[in-house]
């Protein structure tokens, strides 16, 4: 059920809050044990708030998501539930607060129905990186659902759930959505409160969602964006509701940038994106080419910007600050033992990584310069965007791997990025929705907006998933 | 040429990281290809690009602010203390006077 679907069952009366609630539960407990896209599901408290719902509790919420049900990712805080992040160094750690996006979402009605399984600290494309085991793609349960927000990207593309949210920090909403076949959304860059989101990369991360249709985004996204004095980030932007169906396709101005269409992309690919890019052309919209050269850079720059701050992130998770200790003797030996302990290997790389490009001697030549060249991008990306309306291309360069296909092989792991960083990097917002398939599994498209025009991508996608 | 920057010993001990022995040159060797990967940002010319030290971010950013919160998010924050001790006093690891 989508949400428009249960908000009509609600509002005729056909169904209650708790019905909603319990066949949600219900297919949890069916579909998720070969699955595994759940750490948690909180059963007894959903069925409590969604009892709340239907006698008019306490509360009396009637909100713009009244009785719809929700997920959110194990590294969005949740008051008094365990938030791990998807490591073991924070397996008991308990949220202390509401973040922001859960308690607007509460607060408008939304019942939550537990957190969902990811890359450790959102390190990793696959959602093998978990400390807590392998989600497998409901579609094909020998393969991948992408990364990091795989357990959420596999609780939507199965029907667990209607909608949840994630954080995007280089496509970690995006290409999970495109390797499972439903719709992912990140937002602008300040246009949703990251408050009580564990940070991995403060200047690229966001919170987004995925849905099964861009309508249920949109409405998920009406509700959770706005400024928040909590995250000073959320007020850099002036971000415009989506009204979907507002946009004109006849004269839309689509940027193709050759670069999106590279090596590295899986040939069948092109066939399901060349076939959406002309069914938006059958409209008439107008195909703009772009050569936008520093596109080739962009994962380069992404991979030395993000690890850099995650090594500092990191940090907290001492043993001390956050995280559950290893006994030594020796202070330092402790934090090590620690970290060593209760991290899993791609975190290590990623901060022995972003420890290398931060030290002295190397600072300048890699971090610097990647600093340098982001600005190139957005400039880049700026005067591109005065030629068209949106950029689309692929979301993945491939569909989704067999499990342990590229887990060894980092660079080619980080290769499933290079669409979805450009966003990133620009703070852009960026949406992708299934457009075909290769061999049996979903394609994702990608488009991406100017800096604000988060209610453009959604409608121009949201278009395509109606009307093409 | 980049995997020979790498010395995984003094970046793990940069970085009070532990790595397993077994698993060092593994980790070694990814990190050695990822640099290799991002070498390529080194040839790009950004002579026109700002110094990044000379660029406002655009956010606004304001000062600490104290705010009151309520019980029950207090209570969950002293929840994830180590313990408490019977007179109500927080204990965390300790931090200084450790025997070595």
């Amino acid at each position: 059920m989508t949400i428009r679907e249960i908000q009509t069952h609600l509002a005729d009366g056909s169904m209650t809050a708790r019905a909603v609630v319990d066949g949600f539960l219900s297919r949890i407990e069916k579909r998720d044990a070969s699955l595994g896209a759940f750490l948690e599901t909180y059963a007894g408290d959903a069925r409590i708030r969604a009892d709340e719902l239907d006698t008019g509790g306490a509360d009396k919420t009637t909100g713009a998501l009244f009785g719809v049900p929700f997920v959110n990712k194990d590294n969005i805080l949740v008051a008094g539930k365990v938030a791990s992040g998807g490591s073991h160094i924070l397996e008991n750690y308990i949220g202390s607060y509401d973040a922001t996006a859960i308690r607007r979402l509460k607060e408008a009605g939304a019942v939550l129905l537990g957190r969902t399984n990811m890359d450790e600290f959102g390190c990793g494309s696959s959602t093998e990186s978990s400390a807590f085991g392998v989600t497998k793609n409901p579609l094909d349960t020998e393969r991948v659902p992408g990364g990091s927000s795989g357990g959420l990207a596999a609780a939507v593309a199965s029907q667990m759930v209607p909608c949840g949210i994630g954080s995007d920090t280089g496509g970690s909403i995006r290409q999970p959505a495109a390797l499972c076949g439903v719709c992912g959304f990140k937002p602008t860059y300040g246009a949703i409160s990251r408050y009580g989101l564990m940070a991995m990369a403060s200047s690229l991360d966001t919170i987004g969602i995925i849905a099964a249709n861009v309508e249920d985004i949109a409405s998920v996204f009406r509700v959770i964006s706005g400024a928040d004095p909590l995250d000073v980030t959320s007020r850099t932007v002036d971000v415009p509701l989506p009204e979907l169906g507002a946009v004109n396709v006849e004269g839309l101005r689509i940027g193709v940038p050759k670069q999106y269409f590279d090596d590295h992309l899986e040939p069948g690919i092109v066939d399901s994106i060349e076939q959406a890019l002309r069914a938006y052309e059958q409209a008439g919209a107008v195909r703009v080419p772009l050569d936008i050269p520093i596109l080739e850079d962009a994962l380069a720059i992404y991979y030395v910007l993000m690890p850099a701050e995650v090594s500092s992130n990191m940090n907290r998770y001492d043993g001390l600050q956050y995280g559950s200790e290893t006994p030594e003797s020796d202070l330092f030996a402790q934090v090590r033992a620690t970290r060593g302990a209760g991290f899993g290997d791609e975190v290590k790389r990623r901060i022995l990584l972003g420890t290398f490009v931060l030290s002295a001697g190397y600072v300048d030549a890699y971090y610097k310069k990647a600093v340098r060249a982001r600005y190139a991008l957005r400039r880049a990306l700026e005067e591109a965007f005065k030629d068209c309306d949106v950029i689309v291309g692929p979301t993945s360069p491939t569909v989704a791997w067999k499990i342990g296909e590229k887990f060894d092989d980092p660079v080619t792991m980080y290769l499933s990025d290079i669409y979805t960083v450009v966003a990133s990097l620009a703070g852009l917002p960026a949406i992708s929705i299934p457009c075909g398939a290769l061999n049996g599994l979903p394609v994702g498209l990608q488009l991406m907006g100017r800096l604000g025009e988060d209610a453009k991508v959604m409608d121009a996608a949201h278009w395509y998933m109606t009307q093409a | 040429m980049a995997e020979s920057l790498i010395n995984i010993e003094a970046l793990a001990a940069l970085s009070y990281l532990e790595i397993a022995a077994g698993r060092k040159d593994k980790i070694a060797e990814d990190i050695g290809e990822i640099l290799l990967y991002v070498e390529r940002i080194r040839a790009l010319d950004l002579s026109d690009e700002p110094d990044p030290r000379e660029v406002q971010t655009p956010s606004d950013m304001r000062e600490d602010i104290v705010g009151n919160h309520s019980e029950v998010e207090c209570e969950r924050i002293v929840e994830n203390f180590p313990s408490v001790s019977s007179d109500g006093l927080l204990e965390a690891h300790a931090a200084l006077g450790r025997d070595l």
